[in-house]
């Protein structure tokens, strides 16, 4: 037998009994293996010594306590779920899906009263500027240059021939 | 072929039939599984817990707690296993809320260990004392030393007492595999043989009947 076959059956008998012929095979190996007794005495005095470990304290009502605590924790749950309550509120599905829905709608509402806005300011805009740079008829065009010639004022130097000129008409 | 179909929907394991009930909000058949498992949670808890208030408080959550997540329950999975799972993390939790209370790290052991072998020398010089005294007090020294153990190496100890509690299973409540399950629980083994060595060799163990 191998030290893991040991080992195995080492597992097993902290367990259950041997049987008759497990019992055979480790016998076979003790005696072949003599070190090995010393392991397998310790092993099954500690499996002895655990085995005989005393029940923790236990109230005789525990079971009772226990379901009491389970009755309070399911009214608990029942309260917190009545539609309407404050809990239901901050904590269903439905009611977050609303809120998140309203959220919503007045973004996307304030969002399209903006853009309605700045059409509106674009709209306004352009026709201020339409209205201040109208294209003038073509009549009006056809004396441009002499009318611009007219707006000029020449120097006083130059105005003196056209004095004299204008002295002898008189 | 209808009776096929029926016992084909039974699951074999009785706890999660009962559980199955208590699934549908049935507090009769919870009930009964927490009189089956009551004694053996309180015994885990305690030993990783050893003030009893505190440990009885926290054996009741393992079950409140069990009760308000039937609804994960899975009929595939054992039982026991699925409660042991619950009940060890309230115990880690509660562990770790003690360590965040005082200097402790979360991994020593809850017993101070350096000094088990002091006193159990020390043990060893009481003359004669009664059969019943020495008892108790092997008994105090061994849960003492499992106490004493790093948390996962005293979770597997405390659950492979059980004889229906396969190595898998306690593998699943340590989320570990099957190799390392076995690995810790010979670790454990070998720390407790060497704490407890004197009243392996000496007999004192030995029922006198």
């Amino acid at each position: 037998m191998k030290h893991e076959e040991f080992q195995e059956l080492m597992e097993l008998a902290r367990r259950q009994p041997l049987t008759p012929d497990e019992r055979a095979r480790l016998d076979r190996f003790l005696e072949a293996t003599p070190l090995a007794r010393t392991d397998w005495a310790e092993d099954m005095a500690l499996t002895r010594l655990m085995d005989r470990l005393p029940d923790a304290p236990l109230a005789s009502n525990f079971s009772s306590l226990v379901m009491q605590a389970i009755s309070l924790e399911e009214r608990r749950v029942e309260r917190e779920n009545k539609p309407m309550s404050l809990h239901w509120w901050t904590h269903s599905w439905f009611a977050r899906l609303g809120l998140a829905s309203c959220v919503a709608l007045v973004a996307v509402g304030g969002w399209y009263r903006h853009q309605l806005g700045e059409r509106a300011d674009l709209a306004e805009s352009v026709a201020t500027i339409s209205e201040v740079a109208a294209i003038p008829s073509v009549e009006v065009l056809k004396d441009f240059e002499m009318i611009q010639l007219f707006g000029k004022v020449p120097p006083v130097a130059d105005m003196e021939a056209d004095l004299h000129l204008l002295a002898a008409l008189e | 072929m209808f009776a096929t179909v029926t016992a084909m929907a039974k699951p074999k394991d009785p706890d999660a039939a009962l559980m199955l009930r208590a699934k549908r909000g049935d507090q009769s058949a919870f009930e009964e599984l927490v009189v089956k498992y009551q004694q053996a949670v309180m015994n885990f808890i305690y030993r990783t817990v050893p003030d009893f208030t505190e440990a009885e408080d926290l054996a009741q959550n393992v079950f409140v707690q069990a009760w308000k997540a039937r609804e994960r329950y899975k009929v595939s999975a054992k039982f026991s296993t699925w409660l042991f799972t619950i009940a060890r993390n309230l115990s880690l939790n509660e562990i770790r809320r003690r360590t965040r209370h005082s200097a402790e790290s979360m991994d020593a052991p809850i017993g101070d260990g350096e000094s088990d072998s002091a006193r159990q020398y020390e043990d060893r010089d009481l003359s004669s004392p009664p059969d019943d005294l020495i008892r108790g007090e092997l008994e105090g020294k061994v849960a003492e030393a499992v106490a004493g153990l790093p948390e996962k190496q005293r979770t597997a100890m405390l659950l492979a007492q059980d004889e229906d509690t396969s190595y898998e299973d306690i593998a699943r409540i340590l989320d570990c595999s099957l190799s390392a399950t076995k690995s810790i629980i010979f670790r454990a083994r070998e720390t407790l043989k060497q704490r407890l060595k004197p009243y392996l060799k000496t007999g004192d163990w030995e029922d006198k009947r």
